[in-house]
């Protein structure tokens, strides 16, 4: 076979990737229309707060890890200890921190050491102790001081202390809207077909909002670059994806920052996994396959797409590679980890196209991207190609990222409409055709080094600190 | 003729979308072929490139779908375009009816006497005048509604008497009547929130409806309307009611204050949710005379029906056979009716039935029923809790000292 007819086969395997990838992209805005039709047909009338009289409605516990959270600690519990629900406990995991995370909070909400009987069920390190307000109003707030052991340590302690059915596990530095724990509820008591395994709601970007008392009083779309950037990324992920994989039930993945869980199931897989930074997609991975293979049952891993949760996003290129290298690396490690669901029947439709998605179009794709572009300059360099033919294709990609990332924001001003005014448009607008040329191209990047440290220099687990500056501060 | 000509849009819709996907595939097969044969006739495709056949055979669909792409994504932007500006047009219809609405709403429903007829003439005309657009409608319907619901004596009447000089009604008959299922779902809430009878007829009819959110709310509707009545529906319907229906059942059950219920016929039905419903209302409605009634129930498979029933003998235990019934059954009923069930054990008049069962509790069963076990015997006997104070085990050594310190 000559250079040609090599350059053509090549040229033929990078277009029918890139037509896989645009149709997987296609059906999943497709099935998010469907699905948030759905949602929207069923829900919109429902007045949440009746729930709070609800005879019978499962109790939740929330667990917040919290390391070297100092700054920002104390606004975020009293926005969890006031979170409208009838029967719920707030547990505060301090893992280890360096700062004063625990002084803070002890002193703020003059919490008192007390004996908090628990078993060991899911791997823990040791805790140190377990803290329990003396101010009736804040009876349901407890925390426990442990020693470092990371994220997935730090919620396995949470889960060992908790006492109720269900566990709520976020990041603490999140905002979550008052009514946050009714809607992530309500899918377990509203499936007549099945068991509700856990509940994954939408994270936003809440960097530029406006926070008082611990709930956000003003979205406003970022002023910082990078995370304008977040803003669409997230609008994708969430609003388009995860919708979308919700209406096939095939949600392989539930924010680590907020999600809902059947704590006893989660017990019985063996709580968080310690040893994957990518702890949260492990876990649902895991999670489903315990249904299959052991329980056998009919069940579900559900997706509320109002935005209920809002997050500090990275704002600068170094935390961002810090956090999409590690994510990167947990996804690898869970994939590998699980990887005889891999076109496995057995699975269904997990194993048939929930997994291979993951490993063909979230893990292989920016690889598939990188090596693409090194092979067109290569081709246009030594002239084995007509230019035409590698414009026409990097055209083709450009043409459907706009298109695609403009449905998200389209789907947005439909919907949920969070950020206003005519300003945010065109600013998301630009952004869109920006991402292209700056920031996808940087994502590959990150991506790349995942890859290259889960492979040859084996980073260690951490929590991958961020760089906070706090919402309150940021309203003064 | 308004779900005539819904179901003419709807059916436009899809023809458009068809004719969309025909044109689509259409324009692929012109852009990839030099000529097109359409009924016997032969066309030039003036589409065609002749350059193609040095080309790889996709490059022309390339092509036609990067078109395609340009052209959506043109179409996207201006759909994004205009629903941001539909929805800054209901920002500035809300803005008018929080200025100006809602301040003349509470100006009617809540002055005093001295507020002149004329006055509130002139309110009610200047209110219809500012409501005409259907946000407006939607928005003074749900609060009216909602204030109706929330208020008793002369303002409930009031805002019954401005539903009625609104020409609510016709909204309400619009709404219920439209094809529309939000228009539907919407007036049902209003039907409910002013207990409208005259419309039992038209929700019963959307009980009859395949969709499940209809029926879920026609339900919820009619038990507001005529409780006891719905109830007994409840035991023909033809589909499973979920925990999200049983809940709201409840909640509007005990809301109505209705004590004459027909329990007995909802505790005797064979489907469980119904049967539990039945136990539930008859427990929270303290119906003890109805024990006979839920005595077999304790038996079931079912755990649902099971535990409500286990929940009800909770509550109705006098004899110490009914503690013994209890505790026969504590192993199949689920951990939060087994923490009740120790709970209920402390008024237990065989007092040593009582410990010796809290006992082999504190030692066999997991931490949570341990630490409800050492609760009760605190208050049984101290003594007993105090035993366990050096226990070999440790999880009974931690579970002793939270019951001590806290």
């Amino acid at each position: 076979m000559g250079v040609s007819s090599w350059v053509r086969f090549l040229n033929d395997l990078f277009f029918i990737y890139a037509c896989s990838l645009f149709s997987m992209y296609t059906l999943i805005g497709v099935l998010s229309i469907f699905e948030l039709r759905r949602y929207k047909n069923k829900n919109r009338n429902i007045d949440y707060k009746s729930m709070l009289s609800f005879y019978k409605l499962p109790s939740v516990s929330v667990i917040a890890p919290a390391y070297n959270e100092q700054m920002t600690i104390i606004e975020n519990i009293k926005c969890l200890i006031t979170l409208q629900y009838p029967d719920f406990e707030v547990i505060i995991v301090n893992d280890g921190s360096k700062d004063n995370t625990l002084a803070t909070i002890i002193d703020y909400f003059d919490l008192v050491k007390v004996d908090r009987a628990y078993e060991l069920q899911v791997p823990c390190a040791p805790i140190r102790g377990v803290y329990k307000a003396t101010n009736p109003a804040y009876s349901h707030l407890f925390v426990i001081d442990k020693e470092n052991g990371g994220k997935a340590d730090a919620l396995n302690a949470g889960i060992n202390v908790a006492r109720n059915e269900l566990f709520l596990g976020i990041d603490v530095d999140s905002i979550i809207e008052p009514d946050a724990i009714l809607k992530m509820v309500k899918p377990f008591i509203d499936d007549q077909k099945h068991i509700v395994i856990a509940s994954g709601g939408v994270i936003r970007v809440a960097n530029s909002c406006e926070v008082t008392d611990g709930k956000i009083s003003k979205v406003a779309f970022p002023a910082n670059m990078w995370a304008k950037f977040q803003v669409l990324e997230y609008f994708r992920a969430f609003t388009l994806g995860r919708m979308a994989w919700s209406r096939l039930n095939g949600l392989l993945i539930i924010s680590g920052a907020f999600g809902l869980f059947d704590r006893k199931r989660v017990i019985k897989v063996g709580g968080y996994d310690k040893t994957t930074v990518g702890e949260d997609f492990e876990l649902v991975v895991r999670l489903r396959r315990y249904m299959h293979e052991v329980e056998k049952k009919r069940y579900r891993v559900a997706f509320i797409p109002d935005p209920l949760c809002w997050t500090e996003v990275p704002e600068s290129y170094r935390i961002l590679s810090r956090q999409r290298n590690r994510w990167t690396r947990g996804a690898i490690d869970t994939i590998l980890k699980h990887k005889k669901m891999m076109l496995n029947p057995k699975y269904g439709l997990i194993g048939m196209l929930s997994f291979p998605n993951w490993v063909l179009f979230e893990w292989l794709a920016p690889i598939i991207q990188a090596v693409g572009l090194v092979y067109t300059a290569i081709i246009l360099s030594f002239g084995f190609d007509n230019a035409e033919v590698m414009i026409t294709l990097l055209l083709f990609i450009l043409t459907f990222s706009i298109m695609y990332s403009l449905f998200a924001i389209f789907f947005e001003a439909y919907t949920f409409h969070k950020y206003r005014g005519m300003g945010y448009v065109i600013q998301s607008i630009l952004f869109v055709f920006l991402e292209m040329l700056f920031y996808q191209p940087l994502n590959m990047y990150f991506s790349l080094t995942g890859n290259f440290d889960f492979f040859f220099r084996k980073k260690k687990k951490g929590w991958g600190t961020m760089t906070r500056t706090g919402f309150s501060k940021k309203k003064q | 003729m308004e779900r005539f000509f819904h179901q003419v849009v709807v059916w436009l819709m899809r023809t458009f979308y068809g004719f969309l996907v025909f044109l689509i595939v259409l324009g692929g097969y012109w852009y990839v072929h030099p000529r097109v044969f359409i009924g016997g006739f032969d066309f030039v495709n003036p589409f065609y490139q002749t350059s193609m056949a040095h080309f790889p055979g996709w490059l022309p669909v390339v092509k036609y779908l990067i078109g395609l792409f340009i052209v959506t994504s043109v179409v996207i932007l201006v759909l994004v375009l205009f629903f941001v500006k539909r929805q800054n047009e209901a920002e500035k219809i809300k803005k008018q009816y929080n200025d100006k609405i809602v301040p003349l709403f509470f100006s009617v429903v809540y002055h005093d006497d001295s507020y002149s007829a004329e006055g509130h003439e002139a309110a009610i005309k200047t209110l219809r005048k500012l409501i005409n657009d259907e946000l407006s409608k939607h928005l003074f319907l749900t609060l009216i509604s909602q204030v109706h619901a929330q208020t008793t004596g002369i303002v409930k009447e009031k805002t019954e008497s401005l539903f009625r000089a609104m020409r609510c009604k016709e909204w309400l008959n619009w709404n219920l009547h439209s094809p529309v299922k939000l228009r539907q779902l919407f007036a049902m809430k209003v039907v409910a929130e002013f207990h409208l009878v005259e419309y039992s007829k038209d929700v019963s009819l959307l009980l009859k409806k395949k969709n499940y959110i209809l029926r879920s709310e026609a339900i919820e509707t009619l038990l507001r309307l005529h409780i006891n009545e719905t109830l007994l529906l409840l035991t023909g319907l033809k589909f499973a009611l979920d925990p999200w229906n049983i809940n709201m059942i409840i909640k509007i059950a005990i809301e109505s204050r209705e004590q004459d219920l027909e329990y007995g016929l909802l505790i005797r039905q064979d489907v469980a949710d119904i049967s539990a419903l039945g136990i539930t209302l008859a427990r929270l409605n303290h119906q003890k005379e109805l024990k006979s009634v839920i005595r077999p129930k304790l038996d079931v498979d079912n755990v649902l029906v099971k535990d409500e029933a286990v929940l009800a003998w909770i509550d109705f235990a006098e004899s110490r056979s009914d503690y013994v019934l209890l505790i026969e059954r504590f192993e199949v009923v689920s951990e939060k009716v087994q923490k009740k069930i120790l709970k209920t054990l402390i008024s237990c008049s065989d007092q040593t039935l009582a410990i010796d069962f809290l006992k082999r509790i504190v030692e066999t069963k997991p931490v949570s029923l341990k630490i409800v076990a050492l609760i009760c015997l605190l208050d049984l006997d101290l003594n007993v809790v105090q035993t366990y104070e050096n226990s070999e085990d440790a999880l009974i050594r931690q579970s002793y000292l939270q019951v001590i310190s806290f």
